[in-house]
Parts: C-alpha cells; sequence; structure tokens
C-alpha cells in the first residue's frame, strides 16, 4: 500500500515530518547514478574534472574506456583535474608532487620522483564504476566504504516502454523512447544553476508554474494551447512507482480526468493563447531526473537531471531523445535540434526555468523557506516527490570537507569549477602557452 | 568474593590501571578508603563521572585483573549481573589489589563531550499519551553545547524547585539548538509534578550536559535495542543517527514494549523511519494486551529471537526499568551476544 494515496496538500510542521530525510538531503541523496559527461565531451587522453553530491570527481579516457576516481590528491587534496598529466594509459599522476594512482583500482602505485616510498600499494583513493551508454557518461556516485553490490543503471532512470504502456498507457505517444533503447539518437546540453538542486527538481515537474512559459518563443511561434497551469483532482492524479527492483518515483496523470487544465482566469482576465493542443506527461524518478514525454515534438522525449554539485549550486541537464529508422530521420532531428529545440526550448524556453530556481534560492538557502513556504493545492505533486525521495534514497550525502562549496562564500568559484573552468586557470593556460610540451 | 566481605579486606596502597578505549592508560595509586574515581579525578585520569553516588551509572568500568569490591550499602544502578560479569560503579568501589580495569570509552571522551550549563525553552508541550509527555525546545542562544553522542542525557532543573532530574534526548545533535524529550509522568514526584501541574509553552530550564557514556558504539554491525516506555527516547537519537549516516547494510531491531497499548507513544514515528530505513525492523510489544492485539504479544526482550543473532559481534542497548534491564541482557547473552556489547541505561535506580 502506498502512501501517498491522498494528494491533498497540508503543508504543517507534520506533513513536513513526513519527508525528513529530503529536509536533510541538502548535499544531495549518494549511492545513485547521475549523467557525468556527454561521451563527446571526453574525447580519448583527456580528463575532465567534476563535482556531484559535494564529491569531486575526475573523468578520464584511456583506450577507449572511462574511469572515475576521486578528484582530490590523497597527499594535499589537490584536484588531479586542474592541471591533468597522465604518462600512461592505466594511470593519472598528480601534478602537483607525481603520486600516482591506477585508473583500475585507485591504488598509490608510484611517485615520480620517489619510487621506494613506503606509501606505495598500501593507500589509494577511491574509485567510482562507469557506465557509457547511448553517448552519455554514468557515474555511481557512492560512499567510501559502499560494499554491496552496485544496483543496475536502469532503476536510476525513468520507466521503460513498451515493457510499461499497459501500466501508463498513452495513445497518442506509446513506446516513449529511453536513454537505455538501442539506437536511440541522444542530444542534449548541460549547465550550471545556482540555486540548491531540490528546487530545480520541484521546478521540473511543478504543475503550477506553466505561467513562466506562457510568452516563450517556441509557445508563441507554434501556437501551443499552454494551460496556465494543471490542477490534481483526486487521488488517481499522481502514481507512486515503487517496484523494488526498478525506477522508483511517480508520474502525473496529465490530461486525464484526474487533472484540470486551466485556460483562463476571468478575475484577471487572462488566457491560455494558442489553438494547438499540446499533450505531454512529467513523471519523477530517483535520484532526480525527469521525464517528459512527447516534448518539445511528438514522439521526442526530454530527460532532465538537477545534480547537485554543492548545497546552492547543481548541474542541470537536459537531453531530448527519439528512435530514428532512417539515417535521414536521424539528420533531420539532429537538425531540428541544433537549429530550433537548442536555441528555442533548451536555452529559450527552459531558461525560464533556470531564473526561477535562481530567483527562489534566497528564501530557502538558509533553511528558513522549507519552513516558512506556504505550498497549495497546485503543488500536490512536489510533497509527493519529497516522500517518494525521503523513502526512496540510497544515502544522504553527507556536508563534505575540504571541497569547493564546503566553506561558504565560494559559489562563485564552485560554479567554475564544475565546469573545469578554475580560478587561476588563466594563469595554467599561459604557462601552457610558452611550455610547448 | 562478595562486596561485603571485600570491603572489610584493608589494603594500603594499590596500583590502579585505567585503560581506555582507545588503547591510552593511565596509572594511578589508589590509598585506603578512595573509590576508583578517587583516585582517577585526584590523578586527572578522565573518567566520566556525574552523580558520585552510584545513582547515574556514568563511572562504570570492568575489571580486568585484580579484585575491585563495591560498597554493597547504598543504591546502585548497575545490575547484578553486571556485577557479576565484573562491572564497577568507580564511584563506589574501592581496590583490594593492584587492578586494571577498562573503561568502554576513549580518553579523550570527557574532553569532546565537556558538560555546560544553559537554558532551555519549551517551544512544544503534548502529551503522547495518558502519562507521557513530549517536549521539544530550544537551547539558548549562547549555549556551548554544540555536540552529544545518540544515547546521551542532560539534567534538567525542575522550575520553583532545586531538583534536578536527568532525561535523554530523543533527538539528534543535528538538531542542536532544538532537543526533544519523552518524559513519563509519574503520579508523584517532582518533575512530574510540575509536568502534570504547570508546565508550559515558553518555561524554561536549566540544563546540564551532556553526560552518560549511553551512546551508539560501533556502527557497521547489526544493532539490537530493546526499550521499555520512555526508555525510547535514547533509542530514537541513535536510529536517526544510523539513518543519517546512511548505515543501511546490517540490521537494526528495536524492540519497544509497554504493559498496555495505551502506554504506546510515538507510534507515527516509528512508522516513518520504518519506510526511511529499510534495515530497520519496528517489534512493539506490548505484554497484557486489553483488546485485539496484532503486534507481538510478549515482554520486548522475548520478541528477539536465536535468528535475530546473525554476528557474534551484535551490539545491544537496553534501556528500561531495571527487571526489564536485567532480563534482557540474561536473555541476549543466552542467544550469544557478548556481555560487552550491551550497553544498559537506567532511568531509575531501585
Ligand atoms: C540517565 C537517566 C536518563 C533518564 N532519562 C529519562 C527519559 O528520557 N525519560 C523519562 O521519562 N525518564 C528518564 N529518567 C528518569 C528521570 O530522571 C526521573 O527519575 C523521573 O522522571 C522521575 O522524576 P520525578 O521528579 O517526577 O520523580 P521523583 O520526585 O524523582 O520520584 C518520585 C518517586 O518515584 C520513583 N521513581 C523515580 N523514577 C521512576 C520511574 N521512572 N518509574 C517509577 N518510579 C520512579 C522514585 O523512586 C520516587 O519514589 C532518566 C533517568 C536517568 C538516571
Ligand atoms: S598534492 Fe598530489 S602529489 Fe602532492
Ligand atoms: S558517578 Fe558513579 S554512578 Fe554516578
Ligand atoms: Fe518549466
Amino acid at each position: 500500500m502506498t502512501k501517498f494515496k491522498n494528494a491533498r496538500v497540508a503543508n504543517d510542521k507534520n506533513t513536513k515530518k513526513q519527508y525528513q530525510p529530503y529536509m536533510e538531503a541538502e548535499w544531495g541523496f549518494i549511492n545513485h547514478w547521475y549523467p557525468a559527461a556527454f561521451s563527446d565531451e571526453l574525447p580519448e587522453g583527456e580528463v575532465k574534472g567534476i563535482q556531484i553530491a559535494g564529491i569531486p570527481i575526475v573523468l578520464r579516457r584511456a583506450k577507449g574506456t572511462v574511469h572515475a576516481l576521486l578528484d582530490q590528491c590523497l597527499h594535499r587534496g589537490v584536484r588531479f583535474s586542474a592541471k591533468p598529466m597522465c604518462l600512461n594509459d592505466e594511470t593519472i599522476t598528480c601534478w602537483y608532487h607525481g603520486f600516482t594512482f591506477n585508473l583500475d583500482d585507485g591504488e598509490l602505485s608510484t611517485i615520480v620522483a620517489a619510487p621506494d616510498d613506503k606509501l606505495i600499494g598500501t593507500t589509494g583513493i577511491q574509485k567510482f564504476a562507469v557506465e557509457e551508454v547511448n553517448g552519455m557518461i554514468f557515474v555511481f556516485v557512492c560512499e567510501e566504504d559502499w560494499d554491496e553490490e552496485i544496483p543496475p543503471l536502469k532503476n536510476d532512470l525513468p520507466i521503460r516502454f513498451p515493457e510499461n504502456n499497459e501500466k501508463f498507457p498513452h495513445p497518442l505517444w506509446p513506446d516513449t523512447p529511453s536513454i537505455l533503447d538501442e539506437g536511440v539518437v541522444i542530444r542534449g546540453m548541460h549547465r550550471t544553476g545556482n540555486a540548491n538542486w531540490r528546487l530545480a527538481c520541484e521546478n521540473g515537474f511543478d504543475a503550477g508554474h506553466l505561467l513562466i512559459h506562457r510568452d516563450n518563443a517556441i509557445v508563441q511561434a507554434k501556437e501551443w494551447a499552454v494551460p496556465l497551469g494543471i490542477k490534481p483532482l483526486d487521488d488517481q492524479a499522481i502514481a507512486i512507482i515503487e517496484d523494488e527492483d526498478g525506477p522508483q518515483g511517480f508520474l502525473n496523470r496529465y490530461f486525464t480526468d484526474s487533472y484540470e487544465p486551466i485556460l483562463e482566469n476571468p478575475i484577471l482576465d487572462i488566457k491560455a493563447y494558442g489553438q494547438n493542443p499540446k499533450y505531454f506527461r512529467t513523471s519523477m524518478f530517483m535520484p532526480g531526473v525527469l521525464m517528459v514525454e512527447n516534448w518539445p515534438e511528438e514522439h521526442v522525449v526530454q530527460y532532465e537531471w538537477y545534480i547537485p554539485i554543492t548545497d546552492d549550486t547543481y548541474e542541470y541537464w537536459e537531453v531530448l531523445v527519439k528512435k530514428c529508422n532512417t539515417e535521414q530521420e536521424k539528420k533531420e532531428f539532429e537538425y531540428r535540434f541544433e537549429n530550433l529545440y537548442k536555441p528555442m526550448c533548451l536555452e529559450g524556453f527552459n531558461d525560464c526555468d533556470l531564473m526561477a530556481r535562481d530567483a527562489m534560492q534566497n528564501f530557502y538557502a538558509d533553511g528558513t523557506g522549507w519552513d516558512d513556504e506556504q505550498l497549495a493545492d497546485m503543488d500536490a505533486s512536489v510533497i509527493v516527490w519529497r516522500k517518494c525521495a525521503s523513502n526512496f534514497n540510497r544515502g544522504i550525502a553527507q556536508p563534505p570537507r575540504g571541497v569547493n562549496g564546503s566553506k561558504k562564500g565560494q559559489s562563485k568559484d564552485l560554479a567554475a569549477a564544475a565546469l573545469g573552468d578554475w580560478p587561476g586557470m588563466d594563469a595554467y593556460a599561459t604557462g601552457r602557452k610558452y611550455d610547448k610540451s | 568474593m562478595s562486596s561485603s566481605e571485600a570491603v572489610a579486606v584493608e589494603i594500603v596502597e594499590s596500583k590502579v590501571t585505567f585503560r581506555f578505549k582507545d588503547g591510552v592508560e593511565y596509572e594511578a595509586i589508589s590509598s585506603e578508603g578512595e573509590t576508583l574515581l578517587d583516585v582517577a579525578r585526584s590523578n586527572e585520569v578522565p573518567v566520566i563521572h556525574q552523580c558520585l553516588t552510584g545513582s547515574c551509572a556514568s563511572c562504570i568500568c570492568k575489571v580486568d585483573e585484580g579484585d575491585v569490591g563495591m560498597d554493597s550499602d547504598r543504591l546502585m544502578s548497575l545490575l547484578p549481573s553486571e556485577q557479576r560479569e565484573g562491572f564497577r560503579l568507580t564511584c563506589t568501589s574501592y581496590a583490594e589489589s593492584d587492578c586494571v580495569v577498562d573503561l568502554d570509552y576513549p580518553s579523550t571522551f570527557s574532553e569532546d563531550h565537556a558538560a555546560s550549563q544553559s537554558v532551555i525553552t519549551i517551544n512544544e508541550l503534548e502529551w503522547v499519551n495518558h502519562n507521557t509527555v513530549r517536549i521539544e525546545a530550544e537551547l539558548a542562544d549562547d549555549a556551548e553545547m554544540e555536540h552529544f553522542e545518540a544515547g546521551q542525557y542532560v539534567q534538567l532543573k525542575v522550575p520553583g524547585t532545586e531538583e534536578w532530574r536527568s532525561y535523554s534526548m530523543s533527538s539528534t545533535e543535528r538538531e542542536l539548538p532544538e532537543v526533544t524529550f519523552y518524559i513519563r509522568v509519574l503520579e508523584e514526584g517532582v518533575m512530574s509534578n510540575y509536568l502534570r501541574d504547570r508546565a508550559a509553552v515558553g518555561d524554561e530550564l536549566e540544563i546540564d550536559g551532556p553526560y552518560g557514556v549511553f551512546y551508539l558504539r560501533e556502527e557497521k554491525v547489526p544493532q539490537i535495542m530493546i526499550a521499555g516506555g520512555t526508555g525510547l527516547a535514547p533509542m530514537m537519537s541513535m536510529i536517526d543517527t544510523l539513518r543519517l549516516k546512511n548505515f543501511r547494510r546490517k540490521p537494526v531491531i528495536l524492540a519497544f514494549g509497554c504493559s498496555f497499548e495505551k502506554d504506546l507513544f510515538a507510534q507515527d514515528e516509528l512508522e516513518l523511519r520504518d519506510t526511511w530505513m529499510r534495515n530497520l525492523d519496528i517489534r512493539t510489544c506490548v505484554s497484557r494486551p486489553e483488546g485485539e492485539w496484532d503486534g507481538y504479544n510478549c515482554r520486548a526482550q522475548l520478541s528477539i529471537t536465536q535468528d535475530d543473532i546473525t554476528d557474534p559481534e551484535t551490539v545491544a542497548y537496553l534501556c528500561g526499568p531495571p527487571a526489564m534491564n536485567e532480563a534482557a541482557r540474561e536473555h541476549l547473552e543466552s542467544l550469544g551476544v557478548k556481555g560487552e556489547n550491551i550497553h544498559v541505561e537506567l532511568f531509575e535506580t531501585a
């Protein structure tokens, strides 16, 4: 029996108690799979530093395989990715004093100028599991002492079709494609937002926020009839998905009798414009991945992640997936992606979301917003998500130590750091100019 | 030898070795008539203590070598079975020969958990059943208490009196400056009378703490918690601490027992933790159910069976009335839990 039958909103202290773990997850959830990079961001031999849930991670591709290690040198804590140095295909070397670690197990295998050091072979750095699929690189971000079997990537991605067509039917778009489907075309982008990751998540499926998209160019150009908002009507509006061995989260049954699209507000004399019906459906899964089916065009699906970097920055991922049966279809989709959907949807349309999340951050940053907010009926799915996340997470990320963001007031540097663009990077680049090695 | 004989033995001087969990040892000379705690205190050995009268049990040690006698004339918060196993309260025991005693906490514990004094203001006061009150209070801004271990307690001064009483936090360090207590209201008692007749939201109480060596130990082994009545309070703090540390690989069993169904409380809080923690198994036990009852119909400790002891290093925490603590210790030992892995807190001195 699910506990979320009653989707009505009473967001008093007692309700909040029910999702306490979510409130505690300022730095995100740990022991989950997260996207780390697109494959084409990491060509052969390249090194890239990222940070997820407070954990710095360095990615390196060697002989085709992507490896992920803790991006923090055992010796004095610098990030390997700040100035990548790889002397062979099996290791990564710290640019500072030459501590060298195996890519396959993280062990300290030698030190450039001290090959006899007693530390060698006795210690190492954390290594993370990696999966690369259809042009995306995923990392299993876990605690250092994780010793269980690693759950399959599919459990941390949205539900798949056709296997769920019967349970969650939609005549207009059967067989929503998945990241994991063979032969799908995946195109997307990611960038850093300046808000807590949870605010971003909650914006992703916010049923009441369509107002911010009202004036968006794509909506106008295509004359989409995007409602002002979508209002849950009964306890069937939201379906909880809680299979033990599968994705866990919830699905909004939009455009069924359980939801009412709000098309006008006579008091304010405001109406949804646009003649062309725009049917879509949102669902949200652990550890914070959104699926918008039939968006932005028919038979395409948009996936989004809001990956905590620190407690006040997140990496916003947007990915479109389409099953293309012919080379021609693929070419045309890629063309539309580059020239229409990227500029007008992933940027234009979703830029408004990015702005809204950043705008919420001040209210929530010191923790008081979570107590002081006054949620309304339109927010039923927000509460459902908070409860799902509380129940289904595999662990709460601890506030980190000794990394960017663990001390407050670094968030500007941090956004840069997440992109591998460091304060001090200019000096490094200048140095490189004169050193042609 | 019995403890009464022990007191009669006259020893002029003996060497006492205090051995802490972190391996640090202190040696000191004990002269006639000095309690072990006297010896420790005059030699700056960091032995935890509080009441000095044998009632708080915080000064507990275990005799490893030699003879240590205990003052049997005084009320003591030590179980007979604990005495038999060599546990002693240092404030009421005497070295009768050179001896080595083990302290089950690191030598830095008292330094890291220094008690301080402050004031709390009651924010919420809620009757959670016919005789139990839940108090949520906030520490004053200038309070020094920034840390405590899950399971530790504080002393609260009963308003309008000079009396102090001890209460375990059911909240965790992470919730500071907010602290939560579950307090059983007796028919007659200094704190009980205050809570029943006068207590109100906004009241200020003096607070002193944290104290105690009943706290969450080794986390990477199965845990068994047995709680009677408000003995649930320290367990709740421990469970939330385990949860926050993502402890989910080893089973945690909480056996919570009351005589009657009407004595139960905090069921909603426990249910939530049950959904959040897959490894948590909550067994609500009512020993004398009056109506239909589909939980365990037994005393809390009896809900634990041989099948639950899957690891020889299982750690157990017991907190309830003396009879429960005693019976639970015996039961767990008979199932193979090691005596030194069983930690006990007594809420009353019998
Ligand atoms: C380390 C420690 C932690 C404690 N934590 C808690 C806690 O979290 N919650 C909680 O409710 N209590 C707890 N107690 C018990 C608490 O300190 C008091 O003893 C209890 O609240 C009674 O106080 P009083 O002032 O109302 O009664 P008092 O005026 O002290 O006593 C009145 C009479 O009741 C008897 N008596 C005392 N305690 C009890 C009892 N528990 N049951 C039956 N009779 C009793 C006394 O012997 C006396 O005859 C703890 C005690 C200790 C030593
Ligand atoms: S900091 Fe990496 S080798 Fe010294
Ligand atoms: S100090 Fe020894 S029992 Fe309290
Ligand atoms: Fe949006």
